[in-house]
């Protein structure tokens, strides 16, 4: 397992619940050494009788409310990863504590999360929609595919582990896990683990087994599906049913932009990105492969002797592009590969940067016993910018003429866009360029409260943004879902 | 995402103090919801026995209440508490040899489908690591803190702490390697 793999362990793991007898326990021994004191008793002021009786009021004109017929629910403009972009309060108080996993269907017209129940202790739950489903041990936050499909996986004390399609149980494995729909949310893959083996289920179809099963990824045009697994010491991608080449260890699948190719690392000793039939150079360490949109350049981390250092090119023809740091982001590029940036850590200081290569083509003069020719070279050139104590993933936009990010020391944190510090707030981050390539639509934080801040436009500020900012199509407009106290908002904020 | 949506009140961990103090009792109970789990599994990966972390989690939630959340302005109840149990668990250390008996278990977070058997290898492979490098993974993973908030806590430089943890995560994928 690589390092990547653990930090994805780690992040989706968390402590098991504590015993439920401890919480009586602990509570009845605060009791004990802190006994409650009688609240004094005394008469109630005019202003506050009178206080009484508009909150009163305010109830029942609140219970009105939300007792009234519903509106008909607007056709939400879906975009990508489903937010609606419609203004609207989805609930007025949540049905639970903390939450994890909240997310849209893809038609953005349902949403679901995890909720740990604070009354029950140790209970979890899904809701949808608003709507609390049954309790158990533990839950993963849904997952939804078309039409209001969703499924969630729960850990029932008498049953083990449920994978939960609407409602509907399916029992009898031991694991779950890689559960995932195809693009269009019509078909559903899982792996599940019966009697120590594992297998993979793709429209209700088994195949395997196998030893382990790490990861299944639904091609982009949803009509194929890939694997990796292992049976005995060997791993290989399995895709449509078709063992690929064995290796040690297989990690970050991915398809090509178009769809029609597989990447992969593999690790035999040392580890190297392979492309379709296409072994990139050994390295110590690889990490995740990252595609230009048009799949013309693709570029990953590599490690080697301790030095960490971007490598990029196209497919099957990458090559080391930058000076050894000691730790580097995974690249993201412009939409034609020619320009790419990533988050660099420099040798020895503890200062951060952003890392921005350009291929440029070169032109030579070779002289050979006095006669010159001429010829033109491609080549990638990186400059690292200002340093900071810390900077985030950068962004860059379709054309490749600006890098932004967030940088700073501590809680300060400027949107940096190309050279220039911009904005500053105590928080910066999702940051994204709009259609136009130009504007940006980033979270913010300042003095314990969010807001959404796109092109020259703010929101007004709130508890939590949840999700979002996602641009409309046209880049008027952004939508995020909000959350102030116990209500959740789906929200819209005109971009000027 | 959406990790401060609680029940109970949009409260913060020294507003729920004060109204503790001022004798709403629930107070307490959305202050050890939002805690236990993390600071239990810490407790646990400190000195590898259930029922003493458990008796330790008492003591400290006991010590936290003892003090007046009015002097606690400028400090973090998280980073408090964590300091509390802390030193709690290093004294029951230096008081007599303790041996591991167990290890704090994981479960599933936020991820579509669960990995029970994952998770038990990591909970495995956490409790193989050195206990520098353990404490400074499950500060940073399950207690939510940052390098520069685990440097405080524990009295070391921060890159001190990022060497520790690079280190640790390196061991994991050792270990879990072998497991592959």
């Amino acid at each position: 397992m690589n390092v990547e793999k653990v930090e994805s362990l780690l992040d989706r793991s968390r402590p098991a619940p504590p015993p439920s007898d401890l919480r009586r326990r602990i509570f009845e021994a605060a009791d004990r050494k802190f006994p409650a004191a009688p609240l004094p008793s005394r008469k109630p002021r005019l202003v506050e009788v009178m206080t009484v009786a508009a909150s009163l009021l305010m109830l029942i004109a609140t219970v009105s409310w939300l007792l009234r017929e519903a509106p008909p629910a607007s056709s939400p403009g879906a975009q990508e990863a489903g937010q609606p972009f419609e203004d609207r309060k989805m609930m007025s108080q949540f049905p639970g504590g903390e939450v994890s996993g909240f997310t849209w269907s893809p038609d953005g017209k349902h949403w679901g999360c995890a909720v740990k129940l604070v009354e029950g202790d140790t209970r979890m739950a899904v809701v949808i929609d608003g709507k609390k489903e049954k309790e158990y041990i533990a839950v993963s936050p849904p997952v939804f595919g078309a039409d209001g499909v969703y499924v969630y996986g729960a850990q029932d004390p008498a049953d083990g582990m449920l994978l939960i399609q609407n409602g509907v149980v399916q029992k009898g494995f031991e694991a779950f896990q890689a559960v995932s729909f195809s693009p269009d949310g019509r078909r559903l893959a899982y792996a599940a683990r019966k009697d120590g083996l594992w297998f993979a289920f793709v429209d209700g179809k088994r195949s395997g087994p196998y030893d382990s099963l790490d990861d299944i990824l639904w091609s982009p045009d949803g009509t194929r599906v890939a694997l990796v697994a292992s049976l005995g010491a060997d791993w290989c991608c399995v895709v449509d049913g078709k063992k690929g080449e064995p290796f040690d260890y297989i990690s970050h699948l991915r398809f090509t932009p178009d769809g029609k190719t597989l990447a992969y690392v593999a690790r035999e000793g040392s580890e190297h990105l392979v492309v379709g039939t296409t072994a990139g150079q050994d390295y110590d360490a690889v990490g995740p492969p990252a595609f230009s949109a048009d799949g013309s350049r693709v570029g990953h981390r590599a490690s080697s002797q301790g030095e960490s250092f971007v490598v990029v090119g196209p497919p099957g023809k990458q090559a080391k592009v930058s000076d050894a740091y000691d730790e580097v982001g995974s690249p993201v590029f412009s939409r034609d590969g020619k320009v790419w940036a990533c988050r660099v850590r420099e040798k020895g200081v503890p200062k951060e940067a952003i890392l921005v290569g350009r291929e440029i083509l070169m032109q030579y003069v070779k002289r050979v016993e006095g006669k010159e020719t001429s010829f033109e070279q491609l080549e990638s050139h990186a400059q690292p910018g200002e340093s900071f104590e810390s900077v985030s993933d950068p962004v860059v936009n379709p054309d490749g003429t600006l890098v932004a990010y967030a940088a700073g020391k501590g809680s300060r944190k400027y949107l940096v866009v190309g050279s220039e510090r911009t904005l500053k707030f105590s928080l910066i981050d999702r940051i994204a360029f709009g259609p136009d390539g130009r504007k940006l639509a980033f979270r913010a934080g300042q003095y314990g409260k969010q807001l959404v801040v796109a092109g020259d436009s703010r929101s007004d500020e709130v508890d939590e943004i949840v999700t979002g900012p996602v641009w409309s199509k046209d880049g008027r407009k952004v939508a995020f879902t909000a959350r102030t106290g116990a209500e959740l908002w789906s929200r819209v904020l005109e971009v000027k | 995402m959406l990790a401060s949506l609680r029940t109970g009140s949009g409260l913060s961990d020294k507003g729920l103090l004060l109204r503790w103090r001022q004798g709403d009792r629930s107070a307490f109970g959305v202050l050890y919801d939002r805690y236990a789990s993390s600071l239990l599994f810490f407790a646990h990966s400190q000195v590898g026995d259930a029922a003493l972390a458990e008796d330790l989690l008492q003591d400290c939630f006991l010590r936290l209440l003892d003090l007046d959340p009015e002097q606690l302005l400028h400090d973090s109840v998280r980073n408090l508490l964590y300091s509390i149990l802390r030193n709690l668990a290093r004294d029951e250390g230096r008081r007599r040899i303790t041996r591991l008996k167990s290890y704090p278990l994981l479960a599933p977070s936020t991820v579509a489908g669960a990995e029970v058997g994952r998770f038990d290898d990591l909970s495995l492979a956490l409790h193989a690591l050195p206990p520098e490098q353990r404490e400074t993974v499950v500060l940073k993973s399950y207690g939510d803190m940052t390098f520069g908030e685990i440097a405080q806590l524990i009295g070391v430089s921060e890159a001190t702490v990022k060497s520790r943890h690079r280190y640790a995560v390196e061991k994991l994928a050792d270990l879990l390697g072998e497991k592959s």
